[in-house]
């Protein structure tokens, strides 16, 4: 499905992404994990063309992603949700939602019944809605797009305990869809997630199946400093 | 009932700023571009139905044909500044501002050539060009309802329709537009085109009011600047209150402190800013 | 090869030595400079000057005082600073007998100032600030305020001797203006004006505001309104519906030529007090006006009037022969398509006839003459 090789990218001068190669299976949801500052969030910008690669491969299915531009690789179906949600602030939830629908099979409706508390909202402008709520536009924006590829960066970062498992419970619905989920959260990461990969100096330096990662304390205490 | 006269007049000079200033104003927040060529667009407009209609008065019809040309060739000068701005799209606002303004004297010094360099005025059309109960002309009043109708029809669209979410979403977070799939390139474009568009008609509108002549480029970018940046950049309903603000001082403000006159549209400019930085709509950044 | 190379250049450099100091000596031959406004503000009336002194060129076979003669026109863009470095230019390079033009006031004094310094006399063919004139400068236009002054002269027997309200752009000439106008008006039994309205120059775009602080018993109005302005002005005047509210009387310029088209119908009817007319009866004008009117087609304004005498002044003072600063000041009498004028011998300001003029079927016909004051 997706196949990272030998990605290269960064800012200015100063170089993130250091050969970083996954891949995704299709229809599967990876969580890419790693301690702050290590490149993920590089690593999914690079992905949706935000960050231009300096060098490598980046394969959806037949089509080469690198070096296309932001919005060719969003032609080819792959969709963010960015860290901070960044909502258009003046356009109210139903606005946002119309401007992103493209034909395939989510519509605005469905995206209300995935989180219906943004249903309750559909008048209120982007600025107007709370944390979670943005939260939610931001992936209904994204899943308008009929995704074959989805990128979630930080999705939970500021929200509320009941929030984030509202969300979880949301994404773990979406079953047969390709993600990337950049996540601090653990526990709602494995929840989410079908396999984990765990991200040094930006390179991919462990893969694993959530189960497997279950049982590997060390791995999650080596590369993410969590003590469980 | 003098003063009513006045704030009247200071209505129809609102309605013609906001005509001018709007697209300013998107395309500042649209690109991040300060056009300074939008005097010489407004200019362009003006100088165009003099070279067609002359100065002696036309029909109705042919005034607002003239207006439609005018349009046209907003669009088509719009579409010149769209390609010269765009190498400078990540330059700084010096840039820019050099850029624009070397076009904007390109144009002006043009149209100058091709009339000449003298004084002239458009006539208010037949049926507008006398005077309401004899002491106000007819042209003022068709000036607000074209300005009203401009202005609601600008707000409808921006407001309202799909293509108004999308330029609003361009001026928010073009990056995320971008990441939907959207050609924001061709958003840009549009409101490029639909602000020189309207800087061009409102130099026909303006024809009878402001004279044609060398330096009418500078003086009216200078007020159509004035009335964004207390308005607040990149707000349609900053330029509308911004515009129809500066109508009033320019004429109630004038007749109520005249020993002012000469001040008081900087000083309004000044009092805005420090109360309000951004201006009354902006956002603060 | 080199002595051959070396030869030519000393050859060359000799040539041109020469040559400067030919033209320099050359008594057959008179240099005039024109500093006109090719660019800037007041373009348009700095065509009409550059198109009126070749004009009287070419009706001269390009001769003044018989000798052959040399226009050359340098722009000022309306800016002083510019205007003063033309003037350094045409005195020290191009070695000007003298020069010419000038149509703001403040671009005069810079050039004035600096063609003083030089020795080259100045023939102002239009800046009407008073403080001009003096030693080595002379002009043929009019002072700001003996503008005003035949016009205040008039109203008193024209509109009567009480309830003047003047009003007019808030600069020098306006100022002047104004004030030579109470002068006038009081010094010929008037009372004195009972309100004075001014409007910031250059920045006004809407007259209605400041017409409405006409006080209700005024009796009628002057102003002083000069090219944009004098438009907006005539214009707004009659659209609001103040020319039957008031009697209305005006400086020269509102009706000059170089804005009656843009005025329009508006302009019809408005009476001004100004130093020439088209219109006026004498052979001098006759020719003037057909000659002017073949080659632009349309009448002559004051502007180009006053260019035109700028350089018969000059042609006369030629013609005299010696000291060309001396000459200006003894020229005497010009036969103007104006009519007879002379320069006063201390300020060397034109001492003529002022006309009250009313605008009807497309030219200012003159409705009374206004003989200068004796011995001002």
């Amino acid at each position: 499905m997706l196949t990272v090789e030998a990605l290269t990218s960064g800012y200015g001068q100063g170089q993130v992404l250091h050969e970083a190669a996954m891949e995704l299976p299709p229809g599967k949801a990876v969580a890419v994990l790693g301690r702050n500052g290590v490149g993920k969030t590089t690593f999914v910008h690079t992905l949706m063309g935000l960050v231009k690669p300096w060098s490598g491969s980046i394969r959806l299915g037949d089509d080469e992603l690198a070096g296309l531009d932001t919005r060719q690789i969003a032609r080819h179906g792959v969709r963010i949700v960015p860290q901070g949600r960044r909502v258009y602030r003046s356009l109210t939830v139903e606005e946002t939602l119309a401007i992103s629908s493209g034909p395939g099979e989510w519509t605005i409706e469905r995206v209300y019944e995935l989180f219906p508390s943004l249903a309750a909202r559909r008048g209120h402008r982007g600025d107007q809605l709370s944390g979670g709520e943005q939260e939610m536009l931001a992936i209904g924006r994204a899943l308008l797009g009929n995704p074959r590829l989805l990128l979630l960066d930080e999705p939970s970062e500021g929200l509320a305990p009941l929030v984030v498992e509202e969300l979880g419970r949301a994404l773990s619905s979406l079953e047969g869809m390709s993600i990337i989920l950049v996540e601090q959260n653990l526990h709602l990461a494995v929840a989410v997630a079908d396999e984990v990969r765990c991200m040094v100096k930006g390179s991919f330096v462990y893969q694993a199946t959530t189960a497997e990662f279950r049982r590997d304390p060390a791995a999650a205490k080596e590369y993410l400093g969590v003590g469980s | 009932m003098s003063l009513l006269v006045t704030a009247f007049d200071g209505i129809a000079f609102g309605c013609l700023l906001f005509v001018l200033a709007v697209g300013l104003t998107m395309i500042f927040g649209l690109l991040d571009v300060l056009n300074l060529a939008h005097g010489a667009l407004y200019m362009a407009g003006g100088y165009l139905a003099f070279l067609v209609i002359g100065e002696v008065p036309t029909s109705l019809a042919v005034f607002i044909g003239v207006a439609l040309l005018a349009v046209v060739a907003g669009l088509v000068l719009g579409g010149g500044l769209s390609v010269a701005i765009r190498p400078l799209t990540r330059r700084g606002h010096l840039d820019q501002a050099l850029l624009t303004m070397g076009l904007a004297i390109l144009l002006s010094e043009f149209l100058l050539q091709v009339a000449d360099r003298g004084f002239h005025s458009l006539a208010a059309p037949r049926g507008l060009d006398g005077s309401i109960a004899g002491s106000y002309p007819a042209y003022r009043v068709a000036v607000i309802v074209a300005g009203l109708a401009i202005a609601g029809a600008t707000f409808w669209i921006f407001e309202r329709t799909r293509a108004g979410a999308l330029v609003r979403a361009a001026v928010d977070d073009p990056e995320m537009l971008a990441a939907s799939g959207v050609n924001v390139r061709r958003i840009r474009l549009s409101v490029v085109l639909a602000g020189c568009a309207l800087a061009t008609l409102a130099g026909v509108l303006g024809g009878p009011l402001l004279n044609l002549r060398a330096g009418l480029d500078t003086e009216v970018l200078v007020l159509a600047l004035i009335v964004i940046v207390v308005g607040g950049l990149a707000s349609i309903r900053g330029a509308a209150l911004g515009a129809l603000l500066i109508g009033q001082v320019q004429t109630l403000g004038v007749a109520l402190v005249p020993e002012l006159a000469a001040y008081l549209l900087f000083a309004v400019m000044a009092a805005v800013l420090l109360w309000r930085p951004a201006g009354l709509f902006g956002r603060a950044t | 090869m080199r002595h051959a190379v070396l030869a030519l250049l000393v050859l060359s450099v000799s040539a041109c030595g020469g040559a400067a100091t030919q033209s320099a000596a050359d008594d057959s031959t008179i240099k005039v400079g024109a500093i006109v406004s090719q660019t800037g503000v007041y373009s348009a009336l700095g065509d009409d000057m550059e198109t009126a002194m070749k004009l009287y060129l070419e009706g001269h076979g390009n001769k003044l005082g018989g000798k052959q003669a040399e226009l050359i026109v340098a722009d000022d863009a309306g800016n002083p600073e510019t205007g003063q470095q033309k003037a350094k230019q045409l005195t020290l390079e191009n070695k000007v007998d003298v020069i010419t033009g000038l149509i703001a006031s403040p671009v005069a004094v810079a050039v004035a100032k600096e063609a003083g310094a030089q020795k080259t006399p100045v023939v102002i063919a239009n800046a009407g600030a008073d403080a001009l004139g003096g030693p080595g400068v002379f002009r043929v236009s009019y002072t700001n305020y003996m503008h005003g002054y035949a016009a205040g002269k008039y109203a008193v027997e024209a509109y009567g001797k009480e309830g003047a309200v003047l009003m007019g752009a808030d600069y020098s000439a306006g100022t002047e203006t104004l004030k030579g106008f109470e002068d006038g008006y009081t010094k010929a039994g008037g009372a004195k004006p009972i309100k004075q309205i001014l409007t910031p120059f250059g920045k006004t775009q809407n007259f209605q505001p400041y017409l409405s602080q006409i006080p209700s018993e005024a009796k009628f109005l002057y102003t002083f309104y000069a090219g944009g302005e004098a438009i907006t002005f005539a214009k707004n005047f009659k659209q609001f519906g103040y020319d039957s509210k008031i009697k209305l009387l005006t400086c020269q310029n509102i009706t000059d030529e170089d804005v009656l088209q843009a005025i329009g119908a508006d302009a019809e009817g408005i009476t001004s007090v100004g130093l020439y007319s088209p219109a006026l009866d004498n052979p001098e004008n006759a020719a003037f006006v057909s000659m002017w009117k073949a080659k632009t087609g349309k009448n002559p304004s004051v502007v180009a009037l006053q260019s035109w005498d700028a350089m018969q002044l000059i042609d006369k003072a030629a013609a005299a022969g010696g000291s060309l600063s001396d000459a200006l000041a003894k020229v005497g009498e010009i036969k103007s398509p104006r009519g007879t004028f002379t320069l006063d011998a201390d300020k060397h300001n034109p001492v003529q006839n002022w006309y009250a003029r009313t605008y009807e079927g497309g030219v200012n016909k003159v409705v009374a003459t206004i003989p200068p004051d004796p011995a001002s």
